[in-house]
Order: C-alpha cells, then structure tokens, then sequence
C-alpha cells in the first residue's frame, strides 16, 4: 500500500552553457523512502538536490513536496532537512550559536539539546566552529539540518573527508533517525553507505537516470561475481532495465 | 519572509561585525580620531563639529556599505552559507534588509561616539537636529547599503571584492565632496560628482542634520538615494534567487 509521495520530480531539464546537466529526470519518492543518488562526478546529482531544495531554476519540470510544487509556495523547501555539499560556517562562531540561530530561521524547532546529545556535540557546544574536526563538523551540519525536525532528509555527500570511525558514527544516527516514517534522499560517492542506508538506488549518469531499483534488484541483474554495488558500479552506469 | 527568522539574523550578523577587530577599528575608532584631531585645531570648535557630524555620519555609512555588508554577501555566497541560508525562512530579501539592518546598527552606534566625543570636546552639544538626522541616515544608508550590494551579487570571491571596495571607496569619497574643495578643481569634477552616490548620501545627511530635508537640492539627493535603495532590491530579487 502506497504511503503517500513526499518528493515528486517531473520531467526535470537543466543545462549550463557548456553542459547538459539534467535530462528529462523524473522520480517519485514515497514518505519513509531512503533513496540514495549514485553516479560519476558531474553526473547531475548536486544540480539534483539544489533543484529540490530550490537553489537552482530547472528549464523544464517541476518538483513538488507533499503534493505542493515548490513554485507555489517559496517557504515550502524551508521544511526540508538540508546538509548542502560545500556549505562552510564562519570559524569563530561557536557550535551552540549556529544552533540557535538555525532554530530560530525555521517555523518549528526540534529538541535542541536532544539533538545535540544524539549527535554527541553537548560537551563541543562552545567550541568555535573552525576548532572542530572534520568529522564534528560533520556532525554540526547534520545537527542543523535536523533542527527545523524535518521529515524529509536531504543529504548531499554528507561523509566526504570522514574518517571510518566518523562515518560509521554519522550512519548510525541518520539510520536511527530514518526509522519510521521519514524520508531520506541522499547523494554519495560511497557505494557501501548507499547500501548501509537506503533501500533504494537511482543511478545518474551525463544527467540521465540509468538504472532506480532496491540494491538486490539492481543487483540481479549485474554479471555474476558482481554482488555489491561498488563491484557491480560500472555495469550499472551502462543502464538497467531503464527507459 | 518571517520577521522572527530576520531578527535571529541581523542580530547575528551584528555579532559578526563585532568580531572582527579591523571592521570595528576603521569603522567606529578612525572617525573619532578625525573629529579629534580637527576639532581640536579648529578656532571654532563648535561649529567645527556640528560640520563633521554629517561628514563623518556618511564616512561610517560608506565604509560599512562597501567593506563590510557588500564583502559579507560575497563571502556568504564563496562558502555556500547563502546557499543554506536560502533553504531556511530568510529569502534574498531578508538577506538585503538584515544588511540594512546592521548597517543601521553600526551607523547608529558610530553617532553616539561622535557625537559623545563632540560633547566632551567642545563642552557643548552641535547645533544639529537629531530628528531629521536620523530620518537622513534612514534615507541615505538604505540607498547606500542596498546600492553596495549590487556588485556583490556579482563578484565571485571576497578578495576581488576587498580590491573593488577599496578602489570604490576613494572614488565615492572623492567625488562626494568630502574630502577636496571642488570649487578649487574645475567644472568637470563638479558635474561628475552630481551623479554621484557619495555626493548625494552626503546631500542627505547635510540636509537632514541641518534640519531642512525640504530644499530643492535635498528632495533631489533624497530621490537619488531612494532610487539607489529601490534598484539595490531589484538586482539582489533578480540575481541572488530564482523563486
């Protein structure tokens, strides 16, 4: 039985003056979905995201959340969760600060010291934020884009530059808060923190999905010996059974 | 927009002003020893004084306009802190109005040190009417705030913008008048610098503090900068956002 679609992206077309970055793009994501977005660098995936968070203007195609277009309500991506790629804070300004602020640019705010305890950053709440690792840093970003308590997560690249001990730390809490009924949507280069969180996977690639199937279906379909998603990689970039 | 999320944010930005010692050095300290040192080898002090209120109102309102609002929004954009700005309530609006809005804070501060140190230099208060100053200031620094955000939704890195504040700087000071005495320059000076922002933010606040915002030449400095306000909003709506 069908949960109700939480994202829908229709027919999305956007090109830069030297590149097509997104081609006829069309998926439908289902409250409680976790989605992860695979493909090559330049594949279209950060256009993607930026797309659904309304950063970017798509020539063509529409997306909407909860069944509302985001065209016709420009507060509607502010109820997304939003950990952005390339986006850096101000070194000098502490973690406790950033999460005040954040709480206070949404309509609705989370438990702040819950959140900051199920991300382990109560004892770094007055640090700087240049102080930190990178992989508390991480976990501040992950923080704000979870105090507006969202039930739509979206993550772009959340665990680039994380050490393994850092990265498994980060999918624990997004894997504990994606039970139930939220919805997640992230973009990786890791194949084995897209099996580890989602249940299923779009492959993008020259901005064309090629392949959007659950991992054992995807699979499937791969030649024998190829039974994960980082062996089996470049078979799926060639397409799966997609039109 | 959401004025709870505009407040969180100009206040924070007002933080961030005060945490860079240079900003706060060349905005609040310089003019005060300018006053200082002119007023105390000024024969008339007093009348000394109450000249320099305007002079040094429009100094602070420029160096805040070009070094610190304009270089702010480039930064933003370089680390994709707009960018997550942009997925929260404050839109490209709320981002112009906080810059006013900081921009009038400092401004205001910097009077009540000039005009504290006017009183404890001269033993008297200048002949200057608070009121209609302040109604100046509202005019002027909004035009000059949102005028100063125009080449910052342009440029791409915080250094190329440092280079163009500076250069932009003498150039505004220059031709406002404040500096050289124009009758002394020739006639080409004099009607450059009548299309001028400088000269006519500087016509404003002259007007204002004097009382008298009603003369021909201050209706047409008034219109000027209301005019540089009106398409300071047009070009950040147009060009820091698509919505």
């Amino acid at each position: 039985m069908s949960k109700g679609v939480a994202l829908e992206i229709v027919g999305l077309q956007k090109s830069y003056p030297d590149a097509l970055a997104l081609s006829n793009v069309s998926l439908q994501i289902e409250n409680g979905q976790a989605v992860g977005i695979i493909g090559p660098n330049g594949a279209g995936k950060t256009t993607l995201i930026e797309i659904i968070m309304g950063l970017t203007k798509p020539d063509l195609g529409s997306v909407s959340i909860n069944g509302q277009d985001i065209r016709d309500d420009a507060n509607l991506t502010a109820t997304l969760g939003v950990q952005l790629q390339e986006a850096n804070l101000f070194p000098r300004v502490t973690v406790g600060k950033y999460i005040d602020l954040f709480g206070k640019l949404y309509d609705t705010q989370a438990n702040r010291d819950k959140i900051l305890a199920d991300l382990d950053l109560l004892s770094h709440v007055d640090k700087k934020f240049g102080d930190l690792s990178g992989g508390l840093k991480q976990r501040v970003l992950l923080a704000l884009s979870l105090i507006n308590n969202p039930d739509i997560l979206l993550l772009d690249e959340p665990t680039t530059g994380l050490d393994p001990v850092a990265r498994e730390d980060l999918w624990s809490f997004i894997k504990e808060w994606h039970v139930g009924s939220r919805t997640l949507l992230l973009t990786s280069h890791f194949m084995d923190e897209v099996e580890r969180l989602c249940d299923r996977v779009v492959v993008l690639n020259r901005g064309r999905v090629v392949a959007d199937d659950t991992v054992p279906n995807l699979l499937s379909h791969a030649p024998a010996g190829k039974d994960t998603l980082q062996s089996a990689y470049s078979f799926l970039l060639e397409g799966v059974g997609h039109e | 927009m959401n004025s709870r999320a505009l407040i969180a944010f100009s206040l924070f930005e007002l933080s961030l002003f005060f945490k860079a010692f240079l900003a706060v050095l060349f905005t609040f300290v310089m003019p005060c020893v300018i006053l200082a040192v002119v007023v105390s080898s000024s024969e008339d002090p007093v009348a000394m004084a109450t000249e320099l209120v305007p002079v040094l109102v429009g100094l602070i309102i420029v160096f805040v306009a070009v070094f610190t609002l304009a270089v702010q929004l480039v930064i933003y954009t370089e680390t994709g802190f707009y960018k997550r700005l942009l997925v929260t309530y404050i839109d490209s609006t709320a981002i112009a109005l906080s810059n006013a809005i900081r921009g009038y804070s400092v401004v205001l501060i910097g009077l009540t040190l000039i005009l504290a140190e006017c009183l404890i230099l001269t033993g008297v208060f200048p002949d200057i009417n608070i009121f209609w100053g302040l109604v100046a200031i509202l005019i002027g620094g909004g035009g000059f705030f949102l005028l100063a955000i125009i080449p910052a939704c342009f440029v791409k890195s915080a250094n190329t913008m440092f280079t163009m504040s500076t250069v932009l700087s003498y150039v505004i000071i220059f031709f406002s008048g404040t500096m050289p005495p124009f009758g002394g320059i020739g006639i080409a000076v004099n009607v450059i610098s009548q299309f001028m922002p400088g000269y006519h933010l500087l016509g404003v606040l002259r007007a204002g503090f004097e009382g008298d915002l009603l003369t021909t030449s201050a209706m047409i400095s008034t219109a000027y900068m209301l005019g540089c306000a009106a398409l300071g909003i047009f070009v950040v709506r147009r060009n820091l956002s698509w919505r």
